[in-house]
């Protein structure tokens, strides 16, 4: 017998959360009961819905996603903001006594969540003023230190459902705005000044043909050189410093013909307007270095969106510390704290440097530093790393390592340097360029010596008219705007780049493995139905079931934790003893003397004697623990056992993203080999495969059999794009030669990730190899196209019959080639049938 | 046309005070958050 459970309205209608056990909230909205998770949230919705704003809930991207439970959460954690030591070390001093406070914050989605945290903020007695940053996902706040505390602050965003952390902008984040804020003054120098010189160009090229007075022809030259000279000396540095930096470390790349071409066109134009003789480029030199800034500008606003993604890795960072001292336990700032320090570390609380176990056994979950969600037990003399979480019990560590040399630190500085490298394609570029620029400058001075020996007066012409010809300008446009303009269509349509090279890497791929929980489905599994085996009723077992999966984050958990329609909140009067959690298995548990296992049915009916390894008496339990009829289709099915012995099924459907089929299909249709790997042994994961199409090499894969599977593949030959969304992924992800992960999904998962999936949407995955394969196309033309028009107009200019000025238009047009054929990218292929 | 020599000169003084807002505009942080600031004004609070 089978007693059917029908799925509930779980999550919240104002912020799309799951709504916690217990919680029966409504408030009206769109003329219809809405539920919702938590008071804050009823409370905005009922002041959205009042100011007829009810729109927002049609219109907005997305809700804000920030767990729940926050409030409760905040409350803990937000106590040691009342310590003075630490409140002063996040606050700044604002006008009239006011104090300024920076929060990051979870869960910003779009406009509406700023209107509803400046709204809400802003009625808080005591806060002066508040702006929300969507980009930084910061909140500034000015109050008054004796009306309102930051604690104040922090819980009255957790009220509507916004996680916040007060924060202390770091030296690298400074050095990056300001980075950011020279860019955009160097991208408008040039553009304002490159627009005004081409409109003095224009009337000399009209002049040239309709003849033109010869003091107006002078005026436009000197125009263009004071307009030019700023152009050339502020937006043109960055050229010339990474050139003379490449040229130091003897490595010269594309950014030394590039600043050859700009300083010696310059040069030349300099001599011509002064003496009058031969033709100006100012013209050409502000449009080079604009469209250079610009291509370069756009690329690194989206890895800057990227980073700020991927930063709540850096938000885990440890603030404070329990140090103990002679006279007592004192919070501290974690970055007090020096070696040889002793400190305390409660149960739930991260762990603040690295260190040594002195006293007490828990288990630490490290799932931010090594991809393993499961804890790890530890005791005296066991080591734990900074940002580490304490699950059970408290500990006494002592520090060894501190502040910037401890393990959290080096690993996000070398996210840092992934972060800032050059792609593979970047420096092909660069070698080609050096190469290239060899080659220039011999054919330049063999000109030179040779027409200065049949012709001297035509010497200099003939050797500028090469320099000028033999540009890299089109090919220094090349490869940049192609990848920067494809770069930005992806990240609209939902697929963000973390690093330089992905997209090049994501063109040769030739073979997709998707991680099934989390990415092909919803990865919220729900329960459908439960099947008492023996002489317990449903109602027990899942009593049962509830208290052992108590602390557990595992979906299947979070699912029997959830309230059944009609059921009411009420403690649970089962509490078991020596709860273990074994990865990829299950939970175990005593409760009067007998042994309770919940999982994956074949461990959960294992005796202790007989490990894993044990072969026969597994086989032989594998025949009883074949699920009931009534449970064989359900995706997903766990037993409770109590000695081994079966006393209840449960029975999970874990519904396919809408989107999945048509996704894989359409990655099938266009040649990818595609691959499911799952740790689901249920026959449910067989039928997702089945349903749409994948291979299937390993079943009831673990986190290391995904890795050993990947590399099999990569020995093959195969190149491998992952797809996870990084609860158990981390390691895998980090296998493939690209990894995507879910926007939803863990914060490690999204650092080792090469791209995020923003919108957790399979369908961007054919749009996005498609334009990368353009992408690929583009940029071989126009290599091709850079290269040709180089080499084809070589001839002309040493044997003089190419003048200057067709040169330098001719150069101009190369460059415009470039530049149009690249905005092509920018359009995504397919995107006509999106609209539709 | 030497009505040029005035309005060339005059339209490189405008660049000049075009370029300067726009370093002041950069500065001030205009630039910063591109996303939010659009949006603000559909949301304003009549209250305040």
């Amino acid at each position: 017998m089978s007693v059917a459970v029908a799925p509930l309205p779980e999550t919240c209608f104002h912020c799309g959360l799951e709504i916690p056990e217990g919680i029966r909230l409504y408030a009206k909205v769109l003329s219809a009961p809405r539920a919702m998770c938590c008071i804050g949230c009823r409370a905005a919705a009922e002041m959205i819905e009042a100011q007829g704003l009810s729109d927002w809930y049609r219109r907005r991207a997305a809700p804000p996603g920030a767990p729940a439970r926050t409030l409760s959460r905040a409350r803990d954690e937000s106590g040691v903001f009342e310590t003075a030591e630490i409140a002063e070390s996040f606050l700044g001093d604002s006008d009239a006594g006011r104090r300024s406070a920076s929060l990051l914050v979870e869960g910003l989605a779009c406009a509406a969540c700023i209107w509803v945290i400046e709204a809400h903020l802003g009625r808080l007695e005591g806060v002066h003023a508040v702006r929300v940053s969507l980009t930084e996902r910061r909140i500034f706040v000015d109050f008054d230190p004796a009306r309102v505390s930051l604690r104040d602050v922090v819980l009255r965003l957790a009220e509507i459902g916004f996680a916040a952390r007060p924060d202390r902008p770091s030296e690298a984040a400074l050095l990056e705005r300001a980075e950011h804020r020279s860019a955009l003054i160097r991208l408008g120098v040039s553009g304002l000044g490159a627009m005004n010189v081409m409109s003095y160009a224009v009337a000399l090229y009209a002049g040239a043909f309709e003849g033109i007075e010869a003091g107006s022809v002078a005026l436009m030259r000197w125009m263009g050189f004071l307009v030019a000279t700023p152009v050339v000396a502020i937006a043109g540095r960055p050229f010339f410093e990474a050139a003379w930096r490449e040229l130091r470390v003897g490595r010269p790349g594309m950014d030394v013909p590039v600043a050859l071409a700009i300083g010696g066109a310059y040069l030349v134009s300099v001599w011509a307007a002064l003496t009058g003789e031969g033709e100006v480029y100012f013209e050409s030199i502000c449009m080079f270095v604009f469209f250079l800034l610009l291509g370069r500008h756009l690329e690194s606003r989206i890895r800057q969106r990227s980073a700020s993604l991927s930063r709540s890795l850096a938000d885990s960072r440890p603030v404070i510390a329990r140090l103990q001292e002679p006279t007592g336990e004192r919070v501290v700032p974690a970055e007090r704290l020096e070696v040889g320090d002793r400190f305390r570390v409660r149960a739930g609380e991260t762990v603040p440097a690295d260190g040594v176990v002195l006293e007490g056994a828990s288990e630490v979950q490290e799932a931010l530093l090594t991809g393993e969600p499961w804890p790890r037990s530890v005791g005296s003399d066991a080591t734990v790393v900074a940002g580490s979480v304490n699950m059970t019990s408290p500990l006494l560590v002592e520090a060894t390592r501190v502040g910037d040399r401890t393990t959290l630190a080096s690993i996000l500085r070398l996210v840092d340097r992934a972060q800032s490298e050059r792609s593979p394609a970047m420096r092909l570029g660069d070698r080609v360029g050096s190469i290239f620029v060899g080659l220039v400058l011999v054919v330049a001075i063999a000109n030179a010596l040779v027409w200065s020996w049949l012709d001297p007066a035509r010497a200099i012409w003939t050797t500028l008219a090469v320099l000028v010809a033999t540009c890299p300008c089109a090919l220094g446009l090349a490869l940049p705007a192609v990848t920067a303009a494809t770069t930005h269509a992806l990240a609209r349509a939902g697929l963000l780049v973390t690093r330089a090279g992905v997209l090049e890497d994501l063109a040769r791929v030739d073979r997709f493995v998707f991680d099934k929980t989390g990415t092909l489905s919803a990865g919220e599994p729900r329960l459908v139905a439960i099947d008492p085996v023996a002489d317990v009723d449903a109602a027990l077992a899942l009593e049962l079931a509830r208290a052992l999966e108590r602390d557990a984050e595992h979906p299947v958990a979070r699912a029997l934790r959830r309230l059944r329609p009609g059921e009411r909140i009420r403690p649970l009067a089962i509490a078991f003893d020596d709860l273990r959690v074994v990865p990829g298995e299950g939970v175990e548990g005593r409760f009067g003397g007998r042994r309770y296992r919940i999982g994956r049915p074949d461990w959960v009916v294992a005796s202790t004697r007989s490990a894993a390894s044990d072969a026969a008496p597994r086989a032989e339990t594998l025949e009883r623990v074949v699920p009931p009829i009534g449970l064989r289709t359900t995706p997903v099915v766990v037993l409770l056992a109590r000695d081994a012995v079966p006393l209840a099924w449960f029975g999970f459907d874990d519904p396919l993203r809408p989107e999945a089929a048509a996704a894989t299909a359409a990655l099938r249709a266009d040649g990818f080999a595609l691959e499911m790997l799952s740790g689901d042994p249920s026959p449910g994961a067989a039928e997702v495969a089945r349903v749409l199409g994948l291979e299937v090499a390993r079943r009831a894969a673990r986190p290391e059999d995904k890795v050993e599977r990947v590399e099999q593949l990569q020995r093959e030959g195969a190149r491998v794009a992952v797809v996870g969304d990084g609860v158990n992924d981390g390691p895998v992800l980090r296998a493939g030669d690209v990894s995507i992960a879910m926007g939803s999904g863990c914060d490690l998962s999204r650092l080792g990730a090469s791209a995020v999936l923003l919108r957790d949407d399979l369908a961007v995955l054919p749009t996005a190899v498609r334009a990368v394969r353009r992408m690929r196309r583009i940029a071989i033309q126009n290599v091709v196209w850079a290269v040709a028009y180089n080499l084809a107009v070589l001839p002309l200019a040493v044997t003089g019959s190419l003048p200057p000025w067709l040169a330098a238009l001719g150069m101009s047009t190369s460059s415009l080639v470039v530049v149009g054929n690249a905005l092509r990218a920018s359009r995504l292929p397919g995107a006509e049938e999106e609209v539709r | 046309m030497t009505i040029l020599l005035v309005l060339i000169p005059l339209g490189v003084v405008l660049l000049g005070i075009a370029i300067a807002f726009f370093v002041w505009a950069v500065r001030d942080g205009q630039f910063d958050d591109l996303e939010s600031e659009g949006a603000r004004i559909l949301f304003e609070d009549p209250r305040s």
